[in-house]
């Protein structure tokens, strides 16, 4: 489990792993709380927390501060 | 009736495919392939950036190679500059911006579409074809497009779907392009709104609990990469506007769920709409050069894949402009304008709305009296692109080329007074413009920068320089041109 870059929770799992031969050379990440996505060779300002915008991050404790697209029936 | 040369129906059949537009662009030199390695970031969005400054002459750029993604190819930039479009469209490179406009807007017709089908077996859209173990991640070269976007976006997917209400009816079948987000190895969600043909395919599958499966076609015939950005009505197909403006044939086929697609298209991905689920999406660096926040979006998942061999993914940069999005969708944002406004008020000469989806707009107008240029953007403001998008708009004389910025701010300079501008406040606007203060609403603001006419007062004692133009002038300018050349060997 690895810290999400956006959301802090914990419970982000590796997605995807691009290879050179049989070298890894970076790996894709999820966060299924905020559902960010980041490869690990990507510059600080998309996947270092202290170095990311504050506007940026996200409490994914408040779902409902986030507008919905298209309403859900009911 | 499409009104397009016969050079141009030449070079249409030619170009069936992005392959063969690619190829087309490469013996014009506007496509090359990147020579050096490339991380996905930051690299490619930076040689998109640097490649979209130039939106005269910028070249398409294929990426084939890749950091971690050996074998893969992306390409960008497509549509990303006017020389590009003009080569699609059948002129030379460095054809002016206002007479490729003219040229659409001659071509503005569905009148006898070319559409043949071609069977499933025999379509190179399924030469290899996945049925499970799906992996966009491993499928395609993905990659941030701007720094803070919320994932890794397709965007620019023409996206297929049908009235879940009336689903024989080929007309209402939309293709859209809508930016995707993937989520996971075989789910994403996709940005539409209920206002968008697909937004409200979505809500009557969900309101009648009926399923909604699309099609997301990636590298497509460069026409309906234009054409599915296009305002269309609701029953008109963008198929039929793409292969009636191109006044060639576009090769259709079936989904493996059933969908009209290109036969000739690079990649299929078929999924189906997941009732009643939202996931956090965003934000993405939008068109207006912000980035439209964190939302609540609906989610697919895959059911099957289908790729040409060795296929190309096809993508775009997008963000603060200029940038591919802007050419891709400036003229066809301006036709359907244009095209409202002549019918009621034929004195429109031509319509610019290629800044930023059309938040800016200029007009030239023969004027007939005084306040007559206010009406007509009044006019303006009412089509369907203007109720929202049309914030800001200059009206210009017919002696004034909108196209030509040079001439748009001589306007503004000596034709304009305080009283042209006129401010309509708290109306509806986009969702996503910057400036707004409560996203949705906003103003219009008409600067009508139009020669005062009687009843006006015109003021002093005035004649404007009579400016030498015409074809003398035109040649003239093409031997300065050559001399120039010849002075720099």
């Amino acid at each position: 489990m690895t810290a999400c870059p956006r959301c802090s929770n914990t419970n982000a799992t590796a997605l995807h792993e691009g290879k050179e031969g049989a070298t890894v050379v970076w790996t894709i990440f999820n966060c299924p709380d905020c559902h960010y996505h980041w490869r690990d060779s990507e510059p600080e300002e998309s996947i270092n927390p202290a170095k990311r915008k504050a506007v940026f991050q996200m409490d994914t404790s408040n779902p409902d501060k986030y507008q919905l697209v298209l309403p859900v029936r009911e | 009736m499409n009104k397009q040369s016969e050079l141009s129906i030449e070079v249409a059949k030619k170009v069936g495919s992005l392959r063969d537009f690619l190829e087309l662009l490469e013996s014009k030199g506007q496509f090359i392939t990147w020579p050096d390695e490339v991380l996905p970031e930051p690299d490619i969005r930076n040689i998109l950036v640097a490649a979209g400054d130039d939106d005269k002459n910028g070249p398409a750029i294929l990426f084939d190679k890749i950091k971690g993604y050996p074998g893969k190819r992306m390409v960008a930039g497509v549509h990303g500059s006017f020389s590009n479009i003009a080569t699609l469209l059948g002129y030379p490179l460095g054809t002016p911006i206002r007479d490729l406009f003219y040229d659409i807007v001659g071509r503005w017709t569905t009148e006898e579409p070319q559409l043949p089908f071609i069977e499933p077996d025999k379509a190179a859209i399924h030469e290899v074809r996945i049925e499970e173990n799906f992996n966009l991640f491993e499928l395609l070269p993905l990659y941030r497009i701007n720094a803070m976007d919320g994932g890794f976006y397709i965007g620019k997917a023409n996206v297929v779907s049908r009235d879940p209400n009336d689903p024989d009816n080929f007309g209402k079948q939309n293709v859209g392009i809508y930016r995707i987000q993937p989520h996971g190895p075989d789910t994403f969600t996709l940005m539409s709104v209920p206002v968008h043909d697909m937004g409200r395919h979505m809500l009557a599958a969900e309101m009648d609990d009926v399923p909604l499966k699309i099609a997301v076609m990636l590298g497509n015939h460069p026409a309906m990469a234009m054409f599915a950005a296009t305002p269309v009505g609701y029953d008109e197909s963008e198929y039929a506007y793409a292969a009636g403006m191109m006044g060639a044939p576009i090769a259709l086929t079936k989904s493996g769920n059933g969908l009209d697609i290109q036969a000739d298209g690079e990649m299929v991905i078929e999924a189906e709409y997941v009732h009643g689920e939202r996931q956090y999406e965003g934000p993405f660096g939008e068109f207006p050069g912000s980035y439209s926040g964190v939302r609540r979006a609906p989610v697919f998942k895959i059911t099957g894949i289908s790729h040409r061999k060795d296929p190309i993914f096809e993508n775009i940069y997008i963000g603060k402009g200029w940038t591919e999005h802007d050419t891709l969708i400036g003229l066809n944002t301006s036709a359907p304008i244009y095209a409202v406004l002549k019918k009621e008020f034929p004195e429109v000469e031509a319509v610019n709305a290629l800044y930023q989806h059309g938040l800016t707009g200029i007009i030239s107008v023969k004027n007939r009296f005084a306040g007559f240029a206010k009406s007509v953007a009044l006019r303006a403001l009412s089509t369907p692109h203007g109720l929202i998008y049309l914030k800001n708009l200059i009206m210009v004389d017919a002696d004034v080329d909108p196209f030509d910025l040079n001439q748009v701010m001589w306007a503004l300079s000596v034709r304009t007074r305080a009283n042209d501008i006129q401010v309509l406040d708290n109306m509806a606007g986009i969702m996503i413009d910057p400036s707004a203060v409560i996203p949705g609403k906003g103003h219009h603001l008409i600067i009508d920068a139009t020669t005062h006419m009687a009843p006006d007062p015109i003021g002093g004692d005035v004649e404007i320089v009579r400016r030498p133009a015409g074809r003398e002038i035109d040649e003239m300018a093409q031997l300065i041109k050559s001399m120039q050349k010849e002075a720099r060997k």
